[in-house]
């Protein structure tokens, strides 16, 4: 009887207090279900919103002999919520929607533009997706039409997607931002958020081909609470990147002495954010630390001795000032405090947190940036001198 | 006539024979007859020592328990042809030489009541049966019954000896005498079974086993009534604590030295006449998934291995049931990759996840025990069937997919790498148990399902005990040689549940 109760209170226990009201119901056999890959949220031109599932290609077969593929699906549905588009999707789909495998929540530029609190909060609210899905903003063009024409047999958009995400670490474009991130930016009024954004490119095609669309990652959208604000360009995506420790590596290009373009690989970066206050004036000092290394020299002109080194380290530093003062200029201008400059001043100054929470709108348009940056080349891949450095000097 | 009838016929026989078998009745060879003439292999006669008419004496045994030769030149020649009997007047002047030892044999009984000469006949014994004096002499005769020692078949090891024990039980106590040099082993002997009164011997250290431990396995032993004990199962039953756990409780072993190494770590064996398994307890769940191997190659490799085997033991264990949980219950939990890849192998596969498992997992039990029954010329054709049949042939036309295939193949490999069958025997059954509660509930189920299993594991004991040891209530170094085995310096003392005498291992 004892065993009979011990073993009667674990079943309750798992079964009734787990949480889960329906438990049983959560069922469903796994090739019965439409596994999304992309959740694209779009707004129709009647404003209804307009949800896209798609899912990838799937290897059928495989007797030994290669096997068929079927192209990837995609399943669209509207409604005048989020949850109603979510909800009809049951209607359109031959299977049971399931987001746990969701790589990326892609949002069309005039959904974002109107704001995007109230989808993260639906996605939030949905037990099956993943907080590390990543969010991109889509320029120009709604989410259904990126994915519909970048989607294609042999290549699946979200592939593509991961790839370009792989190669930005070597750019310094831009970064991909979680769900988890973007919804605990939001969460903060005093902070503005950046999320990467991507557009359809023509690819390039051989003559006879057909027309081809591929996509491309460009650099940061500027949010202003939940608003789509602006696209950053390119120069002030790096900005933002490396104020805010998010960027790998990347080149800055120098001009020799003799003006010859100097391709410089930058193999580390890191920047610090020092705020002091100095009589009633808010001040930061923006520290970056940059090392490169030469990676290629437009030119025939022997850059390794310590003056040009010196010489090529100068130059370095003053394009990176360049652009962190170009980067923080633009969010001053805005009032958009992108680099969490506030929290900075909150772990400095404790006592006046109060202060700056409910200030901070007026006060960061004033808050007076310095710049100094710790600017290294540490070596070079170029073994020889470069081909024809030595013409003079044989023609002499 | 009805078999009834014929049961019915012999009885008062039987009645005869059971007043006759008692230690009160007289030895004559009428009597031996009357208890033993019925059978085709006793054989008995009447001769004369030294051919003297006023010594007779019956010779009786059973043919083909005896020696010929041994009989012949040992007992019979001495008797007819030493002159020493020249003298003899009685069978009583007989019976004083025979006993100064004038027959040749290292083991002579001298009976005088009808019982204890049946049971040295039936034992092998040859018996000279004087009628006047109402004595008889048992001489131990037994013919070579017995199988050579080979290599063990259950139990390989790579380094290691190749000894294993065999039916009969005095090669098997001279081999762990081999083995153990020590005037503190002992050996006793109890004999089990009202009509086979098989010999059980109980060996352990004097120096070194708990007495408690010995005195609990012989009286378990004893306090049994029971007929028949010739399947090694019947004393497994009176050995264990909890008969309703399919989990073993008692390890049992063809090896000598495996035999041994737990002997002196303060274990009991048992060994059992006719029966080439011992047996050692108390059994603790480790034990079960120790391997001789683990101590014979480097520690760090043997750990490695050992830890495979824990690995494997999960594995065998949940796998199905895992992979019923994430493809049915939480998809999600499926590396994206992957899930693709499942749902591809699942397309027009017609039965849900669970009853696919199920029907591999059938299948393979089908396939396990008619690789056992066949005979070994034709049990390769159960690997042909099992692997055309239910491998690719179920696959191909789309009753189960390949993935599951694949689970149920891992899961089956992963069993079969558990060095104790009884134990690998009970992971397959509850195998089955976490795969419905997996298919109820999902991982809430399985959940459920290793909590009991470890509930059941917690409460189970065995002499005392935990089932668990040395996971449970264990004392300093005795995690040592668990999850991994740390070198021999390390483990000086022995285990501290067994509560032995000598408690150092090593100084």
């Amino acid at each position: 009887m004892r065993k009979f109760a011990v073993i009667s209170a674990l079943l309750v226990i798992v079964t009734a207090l787990s949480g889960c009201a329906q438990i049983a119901r959560g069922r469903a056999e796994i090739d019965k279900l439409f596994i999304t890959r992309i959740l694209s949220i779009d707004k129709t031109p009647d404003g209804k919103v307009m949800l896209t599932l798609t899912t990838k290609s799937l290897q059928i077969g495989g007797n030994g002999g290669g096997g068929q593929t079927q192209k990837g699906e995609s399943v669209v549905s509207e409604g005048d919520t989020v949850f109603e588009a979510a909800r009809n999707l049951l209607i359109y789909a031959d299977r049971r929607p399931h987001y746990g495998h969701t790589e990326y929540i892609l949002f069309g530029e005039e959904i974002a533009k109107e704001g995007l609190l109230p989808y993260l909060d639906f996605i939030s609210r949905q037990y099956e997706f993943r907080y590390n899905a990543k969010v991109y903003i889509v320029r120009g063009a709604t989410a259904n039409s990126l994915v519909k024409k970048t989607n294609t047999q042999k290549m699946f958009v979200g592939d593509r997607i991961a790839s370009i995400e792989e190669s930005a670490q070597n750019t310094t474009l831009s970064t991909t931002v979680t769900l988890n991130e973007a919804l605990l930016i939001f969460d903060n009024k005093n902070l503005a958020t950046f999320l990467p954004f991507i557009e359809e490119k023509k690819a390039i095609i051989k003559e006879g081909e057909e027309e081809k669309s591929d996509v491309l990652l460009r650099g940061y959208a500027i949010f202003k609470r939940d608003k789509l604000f602006t696209f950053t360009s390119e120069e002030q995506a790096r900005g933002i990147s490396w104020i805010m420790n998010r960027s790998g590596s990347g080149i800055i290009i120098v001009k020799s002495k003799a003006g010859e373009k100097v391709s410089l690989e930058i193999i580390a970066n890191k920047a610090k954010q020092i705020p002091r206050i100095e009589g009633n004036e808010l001040r930061c000092t923006i520290e970056m630390s940059i090392t490169s290394n030469i990676g290629e020299i437009m030119g025939t002109e022997t850059l390794l001795n310590p003056e040009s080194v010196k010489y090529l380290k100068t130059e370095q530093e003053k394009i990176v000032k360049q652009i962190l003062e170009k980067t923080v200029r633009l969010s001053q201008e805005n009032n958009l405090d992108q680099f969490s400059t506030i929290t900075k001043f909150i772990f400095k100054y404790p006592m006046m947190r109060d202060y700056f929470e409910k200030n901070w709108k007026d006060l960061y348009p004033d808050v007076k940036f310095d710049f100094k940056v710790d600017s290294n080349i540490k070596g070079t891949y170029l073994l020889n001198d470069p081909t024809g450095s030595t013409e003079k000097v044989m023609g002499e | 006539m009805s078999p009834n009838a014929k049961n019915n016929t012999p009885e008062s026989e039987f009645q005869t024979e059971d007043k006759l078998y008692n230690t009160s009745t007289e030895v004559t060879s009428d009597n031996i007859r009357s208890m033993l003439g019925s059978n085709a292999d006793f054989t008995s006669r009447t001769f004369l020592i030294r051919d003297n008419s006023k010594i007779p004496a019956t010779l009786a045994y059973i043919d083909g328990l005896v020696n010929s030769k041994l009989v012949n030149d040992n007992i019979l020649k001495p008797l007819a042809q030493e002159k020493q009997f020249d003298t003899c007047k009685t069978a009583a002047d007989a019976i004083g030489l025979i006993s100064m030892g004038i027959v040749y044999s290292s083991a002579m009984k001298l009976r005088t009541n009808l019982k204890d000469l049946i049971d040295d006949i039936l034992e092998g014994s040859i018996a000279i049966i004087f009628n006047d004096a109402k004595t008889a002499f048992t001489f131990e005769a037994k013919s070579d019954l017995k199988r050579a020692i080979s290599e063990p078949a259950a139990e390989t090891v790579i380094k290691g000896s190749k000894d294993s024990f065999v039916e009969e039980l005095r090669t098997n106590t001279a081999l762990c005498r081999k083995k153990i040099k020590s005037p503190y082993l002992s050996v006793e002997e109890i004999s089990v079974g009202k009509q086979t009164k098989t010999t059980i011997a109980i060996v352990y250290m004097k120096n070194i086993a708990n007495r408690k431990l010995v005195d609990e396995v012989k009286q378990r032993l004893e306090a049994f009534d029971i007929s028949a004990t010739l399947t090694p199962g019947v004393i497994e039953e009176l050995l264990v604590d909890d008969k309703y756990s399919t989990f073993p409780q008692v390890q049992y072993t063809e090896r000598p030295d495996r035999f041994c190494i737990n002997i002196v770590e303060g274990r009991v064996g048992i060994m059992i006449e006719s029966v080439p398994t011992t047996y050692i307890v108390p059994g603790t769940l480790l034990q079960f998934i120790q391997a001789l191997d683990d101590y014979s190659f480097h520690f760090i490799v043997g750990s490695a291995l050992r830890f495979l085997r824990f690995l494997a033991m999960f594995v065998t264990l949940v796998f199905p049931g895992f992979f019923i949980t994430i493809t049915t219950f939480h998809p999600e939990m499926i590396p994206t990759e992957l899930t693709f890849s499942i749902v591809a192998s699942r397309e027009g596969v017609p039965f849900p996840m669970f009853v696919e498992v199920m029907i591999l997992l059938i299948a393979f039990e089908f396939l396990v025990e008619a690789g056992l029954r066949l005979p070994k010329a034709i049990g390769q054709t159960v690997s042909i069937v099992g692997a055309l049949v239910v491998g690719q042939a179920a696959v191909e036309a789309k009753l189960v997919s390949p993935a599951t295939v694949i689970v149920v193949a891992i899961t089956a490999i992963a069993g079969f790498t558990m060095p104790n069958q009884d134990f690998s025997n009970a992971l397959r059954l509850w195998r089955f148990i976490f795969v419905i509660l997996s298919s109820i509930i999902g991982i809430f189920g399985l959940t459920f399902g290793l909590i009991f299993l470890l509930y059941h594991w917690c409460k189970m004991e065995t002499y005392g005990v935990p089932y668990l040891d040395p996971f449970v209530a264990n004392e300093d170094e005795q995690l040592h040689d668990t999850l991994f085995r740390f070198p021999f310096s390390t483990m000086k003392k022995r285990p501290s549940s067994l509560n032995t005498k000598n408690k150092k291992r090593m100084e």
